[in-house]
């Protein structure tokens, strides 16, 4: 992966505000780095140890409604953290999810194929009452704003 | 137009229960007997300049936990558990922090914790990615690094079982940023964040430290540091105590005490202050050194009310040299003399919302005013083209800093020395930059001195 600090023309890189354990970046650039945004109803989800030795869930959406990429009615992704038998893995830079949580996710393909999430925790926004609560923006303004996004990327 | 950024905790937050300031994650290390605490180990294999050495790494992770340690004054302590090769966080009853080369998105740090039912924590690991970012593990980071120090003691709330918390100057905000390092020591907050898990210490407490904690203490045969011991009590009655410090020798023996110091007397409510200096003899055996300062009970006096430490490092050949001069471990100071009242700690209440940022920042340029240098500082969130210029009152161009340059997401820092696109040095007053993002344009004024 590219260091952002080897940029070079006298550039030094400037103490922003950023999260204590993420760098944020705006939603153009969650869908430029995205295959796949969809938004629906958290129906199932699985744990289980892979191969890294991590818990690894995989959440499946029934999709209401498919900013970008091809999707069919369910969607399922992966992300680190769950629980097997006694044992929960949680990780701080990770979203968790929950069955009967209504959510926009963005996805982009794993080396194995499977769709995850694109960027921790930034990858998901939350729906309540009608609105994203990461964005604050009503539901229909906010998967508009996404789509125009990804019809001119 | 620039969209500030609004931040919203709650998508970072990893609720499990919530009260205005700190969070409580509901798993932890409760479950454990007294004395509760927890090894830490640490793999000082960051690979960035601002690292420095491994002991610069280590000291910047161990005070990390010391903020803890230290300052929250709560039944619960790391202790160090030393250097570790281990660069996993997979479970394996190790509690380890190391740094990662890999690639992690935007990710800056991230905490991996594994509890089982009853929220018993039974490890957690911290990686620090820096693959994609910079640290440092000095004193003073550049605008451009995160602190070690700073992210560490984050983190490591969030391994005694701590989530994010709303009090913006709390440890346990969910925001830094580089160059900050405000973070290092606890808030009020964080404080009572760790008591309520934990409950509180005795009242008496004690902090040693050097006034480079960050620096490696690393000594070639012989040398000298100097050292600050703070005995606390928070009690409403004057107590009597037993002031000690030794040290744990590399072969973990112990030496001392170097100082013993049987009753000194300490008011209520109060911080009583010793300062030293520490040689260290020339024929100092190799290897890795506890300093550790006691404060213990005068009746019982192998019972501590508190232990406080750090490591400092002797390397290469030993040499027969102060040992024999008779100074050997050869400690001088005085103090513990005039006590202080106790300050109150503040805090400033901060409940933010909100997260995604807009395209860009435009932040004000550092130092200003000046002369004749200085860096003008914008956050980019996102890839964009990029121009940024400077402009007199008149609206005249003076120098093209950046000119449509194609640049990732990142903080960025551009210097601008006074000088106009001739190379010529422009003459004190007013000016404005201009960052052009895309299409959105940011302005702002900054004065230059003579």
């Amino acid at each position: 992966m590219r260091k952002i600090f080897t940029f070079t023309f006298a550039l030094l890189l400037f103490a922003a505000a950023a999260f204590a354990a993420i760098y944020p970046v705006s939603d153009k650039w969650m869908v430029n780095h995205s295959e796949v945004i969809v938004a629906g109803e958290v129906v199932s989800i699985t744990s289980d140890y892979e191969a890294d030795g991590l818990i690894w869930s995989y959440a499946t959406i029934q999709v209401d409604q498919v900013v970008m990429g091809l999707a069919s009615d369910q969607v399922t992704f992966k992300y680190q953290g769950g629980t097997v038998g006694d044992m929960t893995l949680r990780v701080s830079t990770s979203p968790t999810f929950e069955e009967g949580e209504e959510v926009l996710v963005f996805l982009k393909s794993a080396e194995d194929g499977t769709l995850e999430i694109t960027n921790w925790v930034l990858s998901k926004r939350t729906l309540v009452d009608g609105r994203f609560i990461e964005v604050d923006k009503p539901y229909h303004e906010y998967i508009d704003e996404l789509t125009e996004i990804a019809n001119t990327r | 137009m620039i969209r500030n950024i609004t931040l919203i905790v709650v998508a970072l937050a990893l609720l499990t229960s919530y009260s205005f300031g700190y969070e409580l994650l509901g798993y932890d290390w409760t479950y454990k007997p007294d004395p509760m605490g927890e090894d830490i180990e640490f793999n000082p294999n960051c690979s960035d300049y601002g690292c420095g050495s491994e002991e610069d790494q280590i000291n910047a992770l161990w005070q990390g936990a010391n903020a803890w340690t230290d300052y929250a004054k709560a039944e619960f302590e790391f202790t160090y558990g030393g250097w570790t090769t281990r660069n996993s966080y997979t479970y394996d009853a190790h509690n380890i922090i190391f740094f990662s080369p890999g690639s992690s998105g935007n990710a800056i740090a991230t905490t991996y914790w594994w509890y089982q039912s009853g929220g018993r924590m039974t490890e957690a690991d911290i990686v620090f990615w820096d693959g994609a970012f910079s640290f440092s593990a000095y004193q003073s980071p550049s605008y451009s690094e995160f602190d070690v120090w700073n992210i560490a003691a984050h983190e490591l709330g969030h391994v005694h079982g701590l989530g994010h918390s709303s009090v913006s100057a709390s440890t346990m905000y969910a925001y830094s940023s580089q160059g900050e390092t405000s973070k290092r020591t606890l808030h009020s907050d964080d404080v009572n964040g760790a008591q309520a898990l934990y409950g509180e210490q005795d009242p008496f407490s004690v902090i040693i430290h050097t006034d480079d904690d960050s620096y490696a203490r690393v000594f070639s045969g012989s040398g000298s540091f100097d050292f600050t011991v703070l005995a606390y009590n928070n009690d409403s009655y004057g107590h009597l105590f037993r002031a000690t410090i030794d040290l744990v020798l590399p072969d973990g023996s112990t030496h001392g005490p170097l100082l013993n110091l049987n009753s000194v007397y300490i008011p209520a409510n109060s911080t009583l202050t010793y300062n030293g200096s520490q040689n260290i003899p020339g024929n100092a055996p190799v290897g890795e050194y506890k300093y550790r300062a006691r404060m213990r009970d005068t009746s019982y006096p192998y019972d501590d009310y508190d232990v406080s430490y750090f490591m400092f490092w002797v390397e290469g050949k030993a040499v027969a040299g102060l040992e024999e001069a008779g100074e050997g471990w050869a400690l001088t100071g005085s103090g513990f003399e005039s006590a202080e009242p106790l300050a109150g700690e503040g805090g400033q209440a901060h409940t933010s919302t909100a997260i995604i940022p807009g395209a860009f920042e435009l932040r004000q340029n550092v130092p200003n005013p000046f002369n004749p240098n200085t860096n003008i500082n914008f956050d980019l969130y996102e890839e964009a083209n990029v121009s940024l210029q400077i402009y007199n009152l008149k609206g005249q161009l003076i120098k093209t800093l950046l000119d449509n340059r194609a640049l990732d997401f990142g903080p960025y820092s551009i210097e601008w020395d006074a000088t106009d696109s001739d190379g010529n040095s422009v003459s004190a007053g007013i000016y404005l930059y201009k960052l052009t993002v895309g299409n959105e344009i940011a302005l702002k004024k900054m004065t230059l001195i003579k």
